[in-house]
């Protein structure tokens, strides 16, 4: 879909971006030690740091990518808004406190604490750093479908505008207005998402006056490489035409045209009993060109709140065991995934005890829960708002505020765009910091000041920075969503095993760690850049010729990496390498 | 290396011992419902996404009291977390005084 850029929208995001960069200016500007930059002296305050983890969580993925799947395909958007919460869970109840006792500034320095082994150090590190850089990777994606309708420009360029803000903000700033920008946008993130939930409730459900289409919208590439829409030029002149949008309710149970404002219960309900027109996506090649179908599709609203909707999830409903185990090892990525994620751990870190640790988890789980439930309501209000551009699925929460006006609009995607602002800075202090205290300072063993510790790892995150552009335009068109399925299952099978291994299990050695570390990071890493999704997605290759049965790791990584530890540990256990008898609860 | 203003925080062993267990045990009983959904899903498709629960589909339903038995969760942790904390200070102030 063409879109074009409203001057409103341009101002309020201006006012937006302009607003971000000149707190993280003010506030950085205050942090003088390396402490104040990495982890804000350890001096934010439990409400704060609670919000900013929302503000930190609620990346591209949950904003674009959940709403924009549930949208097009239903329940199984909520099935990644559950995982995501749930693994919050793991978070508070084993990890939090544990973490905060080890006080330092990384993931990599409290996993190596007991032991102090730079081995450990090193090998957190590494994980550390692919994390974050395939966690960059959705929120690049992102912001490139995100600037597309809000300022009219070119996917590149939007992931290019991006990357240079985020690296802008990182240099001038750190951890204290990391923390407060991921305050401000958690806050405005929920509180905008309410907003949205409180209109798609006031309008109801009313049967589209449109006749249902029949056609399918086909998109051709002319000689020129002009692209035609039913063999006329795409676009926005009077002699060109533009997709058309999608997202249209057909019928209402009993023969109703119209429901009125409904409650939350009701809108469920209501919407179970109706038909909806939607479409679906055919990509082909003709005579060597490619061609893009956007064929109709009708469904029913109870269909849409069923699992196994979704191209990836078609295995729910199958009785085949990769595409089940497929579906059960993203669900376990999630769950264990959260509590794994560098740029969440190091916040740990910025509030001044255990007690803090706890209740800003609390207080996180209380926004992002209450956030993901008002997913379910913009995603299926998107459904049905007559709105969604059926060539991008991560633009329905933005195209569902237009529905309403182009001031929610313009603030929404303001909103979101921060959000990736948000989430990619948070990435790119916690990937800074991993190169500036986990390489410089602990592997390479170098000796620095505090204010050589904050350049190296500032002249690291330009170089992080220009990596995560060139990794956002290589994924155009991802959902977003999946590929942060990705990030959580490296996560959970390079960080959490060492970390539960190490609170749990007397037995473990650093050997143990620093293997167990390293074989989850890579062997992950791995599983994903030979999996069928790969094959379709980024190589046009057939999936069927990918070297691993399904695309998500976790489920064969996460246990690996556990064994890993286990074995090693028994092969190598020491006096001296051994965890000590109260270091397990110490640590 | 430079040492952090807030790493040095100590705790008696057995008020850790005691948040560490209660953790496992509140994480394990969500495991449990979380496991119980991803089955449901799985292997009583049919069913899960043909019953309906005061005229809401069950997977909804579930999912929506997932998430609101996780906010559940947290808020009972945070709780006994801190009457474990208030009782070992209190004993310490005890023994202290005596």
């Amino acid at each position: 879909m063409i879109y074009s850029s409203s001057p409103l929208a341009v101002i309020v995001f201006l006012v937006m971006v302009v607003g971000t960069v000149a707190l993280s200016f003010y506030l950085g500007s205050k942090a003088k030690s390396s402490e104040g930059y990495f982890a804000a002296g350890g001096e934010i305050p439990w409400f704060i740091n609670g919000i900013a983890f929302a503000g930190d969580y609620l990346s591209a993925a949950s904003f674009l990518g959940i709403c924009g799947m549930i949208a097009f395909y239903g329940f199984d958007g909520f099935l990644y808004s559950i995982g995501f919460l749930a693994g919050w869970l793991v978070a508070l109840l084993v990890i939090a406190e544990p973490l905060k006792r080890l006080g330092k500034y990384t993931f990599a320095d409290a996993l190596a604490s007991k032991f102090q082994s730079q081995g450990i150090k090193s090998a957190a590190g590494v994980s550390t750093l692919v994390v974050s850089l395939v966690y960059l990777i959705p929120q690049m994606v992102g912001a490139g479908a995100l600037v597309k309708p809000l300022l009219g420009l070119q996917y590149w360029q939007g992931v290019v505008l991006v990357g240079s803000i985020v690296v802008v903000i990182v240099v001038t700033a750190g951890m204290v207005s990391t923390t407060y920008v991921q305050f401000l946008k958690g806050g405005l993130l929920v509180l905008f998402s309410l907003v949205l939930t409180i209109l798609v409730l006031q309008r109801g459900l009313q049967v589209t006056t449109d006749s249902p289409r029949v056609a399918p919208q086909r998109i051709t590439v002319d000689g020129d490489g002009n692209k035609l829409i039913d063999g006329v030029l795409l676009g926005l002149g009077s002699d060109q035409r533009n997709v058309e949008p999608v997202g249209k309710v057909l019928e209402l149970s009993q023969g109703k045209q119209s429901t009125g404002a409904l409650g939350p219960i009701a809108f469920l309900t209501e919407l179970s009993g109706a038909k909806i027109e939607l479409s679906q996506t055919n990509k082909s090649t003709v005579n060597g060109s490619p061609v893009v179908e956007y064929a109709p599709r009708v469904v029913s609203g109870l269909e849409m709140m069923a699992p196994g909707n979704w191209p990836a999830f078609k295995g729910i409903r199958e009785n085949q065991w990769f595409p089940k185990l497929d579906f059960i090892s993203l669900m376990l990525a999630l769950f264990a995934g959260t509590a794994s994620l560098p740029h969440i751990l190091i916040r740990y870190y910025t509030v001044k005890d255990q007690a803090s640790a706890r209740k800003s988890t609390i207080v996180g789980i209380a926004a992002i829960g209450f956030f993901y439930l008002l997913t379910l309501y913009i995603g299926f209000g998107a459904m049905v708002s007559g709105a969604l551009d059926p060539s991008d699925t991560n633009m329905a929460a933005p195209l569902l505020a237009k529905s309403f006006s182009d001031l929610l609009f313009a603030a929404v995607s303001a909103i979101a765009f921060t959000t990736v602002l948000g989430t990619v800075s948070g990435l790119i202090v916690a990937a800074g910091g991993c190169v500036a205290h986990d390489f410089v300072g602990g592997m390479l063993g170098l000796k620095l000041s505090d204010q050589q510790l904050i350049r190296v790892a500032k002249i690291s995150s330009i170089g992080i920075g220009a990596l995560a552009i060139l990794a956002g335009l290589a994924f155009e068109g991802m959902n977003v969503s999946y590929l942060v399925g990705w990030a959580f299952a490296i996560a959970a099978s390079a960080n959490l095993p060492a970390l539960l291994m190490l609170l749990f299990y007397r037995g473990t050695t650093k050997q143990g760690i620093i293997a167990g570390v390293l074989v989850g990071t890579f062997a992950s890493v791995l599983w994903i850049a030979g999996c069928p999704e790969m094959y379709k997605t980024l190589y046009n290759l057939d999936p069927k010729q990918a070297w691993v049965p399904f695309s998500q790791p976790g489920i064969i990584t996460i246990p690996l990496s556990f064994l890993t530890i286990y074995v090693v540990s028994m092969f190598t256990k020491t006096g001296s390498d051994r965890l000590p008898a109260t270091a397990r609860l110490e640590s | 290396m430079h040492s952090h203003a807030n790493s040095t925080e100590v705790e008696d062993n057995d008020v850790i011992r005691k948040r560490q267990r209660l953790g496992v045990i509140l994480l394990s009983v969500f495991s449990l419902a979380y496991a119980g959904f991803i089955g449901l899903c799985m292997f009583a498709f049919e069913w899960f996404s043909s019953t309906n629960v005061y005229g809401i589909p069950l997977t909804v339903g579930y999912g929506v009291a997932l998430i609101l038995f996780s906010l559940m969760i947290a808020l009972i942790y945070g709780a006994m977390s801190s009457l474990i904390e208030r009782r070992a200070a209190a004993r310490g102030r005890e023994v202290g005084s005596t």
